[in-house]
């Protein structure tokens, strides 16, 4: 199992065909493919902000019913993807050594949980440290190369 | 969010007992397994993915979490 940040969940639900993607794709598909509620609400906020990305400007020339369409999908995961509530993590999270953000001690508690590793887009020295002091792994994913 | 002091035992014995709860739930495997299917149309899904590699969505991260230090990845 995996617990994904929220770029790669973005990456894996729009099927952004990708090298370094693909594998993931390949492991939501089996169902391993877990994500935080802190990386989802994150990617929801994000998604759905009025700017100058193209997503924004195609919500903005859209019909009532596709904007309608597009937030559902927005507010619900695909089936397939996993997400532990926090009723079940923060006995985890209050657990945890050392001095962590939200977004940090719920993606560790997860990944102690599902015994997974975890999957990230952007080095993080925080979270890469916290896995390392209860054994998880962390993977970056290069989608640059 | 800081953690309390407890020994790696106690931490490996909370797992196991949320691990068993959430198993016992069925909150560890998927409603269903499959190609992942993202309910939007086409033109949506292609403005994702215009957003995701040309930078804008991290940059729509980068200000959300602006002032948020809970959402920052550190």
């Amino acid at each position: 199992l995996i617990v994904v940040d929220d770029l790669l969940l973005l990456h894996i639900v729009a099927r952004r065909t990708h090298p370094a993607v693909d594998s993931y794709v390949a492991s939501a598909a089996r169902g391993d493919v877990f994500t935080t509620g802190s990386w989802y609400w994150r990617l929801a906020r994000a998604i759905t902000r009025p700017g100058r990305g193209v997503f924004s400007q195609y919500l903005g020339t859209s019909s009532a019913d596709e904007r309608l369409r597009v937030g559902a999908a927005v507010e619900n995961l695909p089936h397939g993807l996993g997400v532990l509530s926090l009723r079940r993590l923060v006995p985890i999270m209050a657990a945890l050594p050392g001095q962590l953000n939200l977004l940090t001690a719920e993606a560790v508690a997860a990944a102690i949980v599902l015994a997974a590793s975890i999957a990230v887009t952007t080095r993080s020295n925080l979270l890469t440290q916290a896995a390392a002091a209860v054994n998880v792994s962390v993977e970056l994913v290069d989608l640059h190369s | 969010m800081t953690g309390m002091a407890i020994s790696t035992e106690e931490l490996r014995a909370i797992a196991a007992r949320v691990r068993a709860e959430a198993a016992a739930a069925g909150e560890l495997v998927p409603s269903k397994v499959g190609e992942i299917h993202w309910d939007i149309p086409d033109a949506a899904r292609a403005a994702v993915l215009e957003d995701i590699t040309s930078g804008i969505y991290q940059q729509a991260v980068r200000e959300v979490i602006a002032g948020d230090p809970d959402m920052i990845q550190l």
